[in-house]
């Protein structure tokens, strides 16, 4: 081709902007086309609002009653922001660690898996039994539940680093430390950034649950609480509220990835 | 005779794989001068790579010992900094990393070794700019031609000045015309920099076009059959290929290698 490089990057710009545009617009219209149906048939069907809300009233609802979320949209983000940001580091880390020394590698991976495929619903109970109701111990516990995930994913990437490109580090006698930065990790990048999306979703998913397990305050013991007196608006208020931050790490995700590996465009 | 560069005594290799042991190469002897252009050529499967790759420490052999400079450095656990820095390896696939650019790429050995002195990555700059990558130093390897990509891997083999550079088929995968390109800049880097050179070709032409001396190898086990000196005039260039002596080097390099093929099927 007689294009230089920087012109073929130019129009491969040109070409992601115009995907991205498209990425945003197509889901927005779906989005809206989802709502009026609904909206219709609550209406047509005339569903008692108590069962289910019209969209509408729920959006009026999430910013008439805002300031009555807005303490339980704090805790319920920071404890998923603060366990997400603490499971991506753990995650990574331990992955390393465990993929450079085999021996500890076996003994606690099994362990690790059991961890992610427990729901940590069952043990917030008891945590809270122990520690009381503190931010602190949700944190614990969806840290707990979204580490593994991570872990699991960086671990396979670390594992998988092609023979060949760790053979040219081996020739140029490279320490593992030099290996890991310069050839297992950037390899394993992709790896790592879908760990981190399904990690970001277990927060969430943890975080409300664990929510709904006790206490009164955070998305999840307002979603519970609404729904027993009938609140549905509400209820769905909160709902909306919980799949903004899940969609927000997703998204958040997604674009550190497109940064950080750029040579994959 | 110990003046040699490199020196390989008496190596064996075996293999052992979970169903049975590969004899890969057997009592292999050889002597690369310093300065000198060596091919080794041979069918698949004789032993080509595990001989390279003993001598740059990538395997250990199971018996037998290689010098470098006079030093033993094999059998050992560890060979000094020194003696590997003294060599470049070259990959029979480019093997670019794909997250980093040509020239992050080529820089990568001094990287690994500590140069920081920034006379170090003035030396990069030349060689790519040498080679002709300089429109391409900050594209990523998928945006560069396979020949591209092969000049950028033997630079990295270069950047950090050894002595000795072994390359295990590094233009087999290119086509006929970029392949006889870059054997033209070998040959030009290698009388500007009078480096040691091993090198592994399953081309007869190749072998003959680039090097002064050639050992041919057999399988089953894979061994040394024979040497060949190639006394052929220097500075070479692409109208030697059409020479009747070039012919007659083919002509006798394919004939002891189709012997060799021969010997094994009797
Ligand atoms: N890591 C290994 N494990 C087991 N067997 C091996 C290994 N590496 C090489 N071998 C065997 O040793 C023999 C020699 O292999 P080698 O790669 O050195 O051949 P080669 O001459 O380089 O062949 P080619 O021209 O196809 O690259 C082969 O029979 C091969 O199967
Ligand atoms: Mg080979």
């Amino acid at each position: 081709m007689g294009l230089t490089l920087e012109q073929r990057r130019e129009l491969r710009r040109r070409k992601d902007r115009r995907d991205r545009i498209v990425g945003i617009l197509a889901p927005t219209f779906t989005f809206v086309l989802l709502l009026a149906a609904w909206e219709a048939l609550v209406v047509w069907l005339e569903i008692p609002t108590w069962q289910i809300p019209r969209p509408s009233s729920v959006f009026a609802v999430m910013f008439g009653s805002f300031g009555e979320f807005l303490p339980h949209i704090i805790r319920s983000y920071s404890t998923i922001i603060i366990a997400f940001a603490c499971a991506s580091v753990v995650g990574v880390a331990l992955a390393a660690i465990l993929t450079n020394f085999k021996a500890l590698g076996v003994a606690l991976t099994p362990y690790i898996n059991m961890l992610c495929t427990t729901p940590v619903i069952t043990l917030v109970p008891l945590l809270l039994l122990m520690f009381g109701f503190g931010q602190w111990v949700l944190i614990l516990a969806v840290t707990l539940q979204a580490f593994p995930i991570l872990n699991m994913n960086a671990s396979t990437g670390f594992n998988n680093v092609e023979t060949l490109k760790l053979e040219l580090m081996g020739s140029l006698r490279a320490t593992r430390v030099q290996t890991f930065r310069h050839c297992i990790l950037p390899a394993s990048l992709p790896n790592v950034f879908t760990g981190m999306k399904l990690s970001g979703i277990f927060a969430t998913t943890a975080c409300v649950s664990s929510e709904f397990s006790g206490g009164n305050r955070g998305l999840g013991a307002r979603i519970i609480a609404y729904t027993q007196f009938m609140k549905m608006d509400k209820a769905f208020a909160c709902i909306f509220f919980v799949a903004v931050i899940g969609l927000f790490l997703y998204t958040l995700t997604s674009y550190l990835e497109t940064r950080v590996v750029k040579w994959k465009i | 005779m110990s003046n040699a560069k490199i020196r390989l005594v008496g190596l064996n290799k075996l293999f052992h794989t979970r169903f049975q042991t590969i004899e890969a190469v057997r009592n292999v002897d050889m002597e690369f001068a310093a300065g000198d252009f060596v091919s080794i050529i041979g069918p698949s499967g004789c032993g080509k790579s595990t001989i390279i790759r003993m001598i740059d420490d990538l395997i250990k052999p199971t018996s037998g010992e290689i010098f470098i400079d006079g030093r033993r450095v094999s059998p050992h656990r560890r060979i000094p900094p020194e003696v590997i820095r003294k060599i470049g390896f070259i990959f029979q696939q480019p093997n670019m990393y794909p997250w980093m650019t040509v020239r992050e790429n080529v820089m990568l050995p001094l990287r690994v070794f500590g140069l920081r002195d920034p006379e170090w990555a003035r030396h990069a700059d030349a060689l790519i700019e040498m080679t002709g990558l300089r429109e391409q130093r900050h594209a990523y390897p998928t945006e560069l031609s396979g020949g591209s990509m092969q000049r950028a891997g033997v630079i990295r083999a270069m950047v950090h000045k050894p002595d000795i550079l072994l390359m295990d088929e590094p233009f087999g995968a290119l086509d006929e015309m970029t392949r006889e390109q870059l054997n033209l800049e070998l040959l030009d880097i290698w009388r500007a920099t009078g480096k040691t050179i091993v090198f592994i070709t399953h081309s007869v032409q190749e072998a003959v076009l680039l090097s002064n001396r050639v050992y041919v190898m057999g399988t089953n086990p894979g061994r040394v059959v024979d040497e060949i000196a190639v006394d052929l005039p220097r500075p070479r260039n692409l109208k030697l290929i059409v020479s009747d002596r070039f012919a007659g080097y083919c002509e006798l390099l394919t004939g002891r290698i189709g012997q060799v093929e021969l010997s094994q099927i009797k």
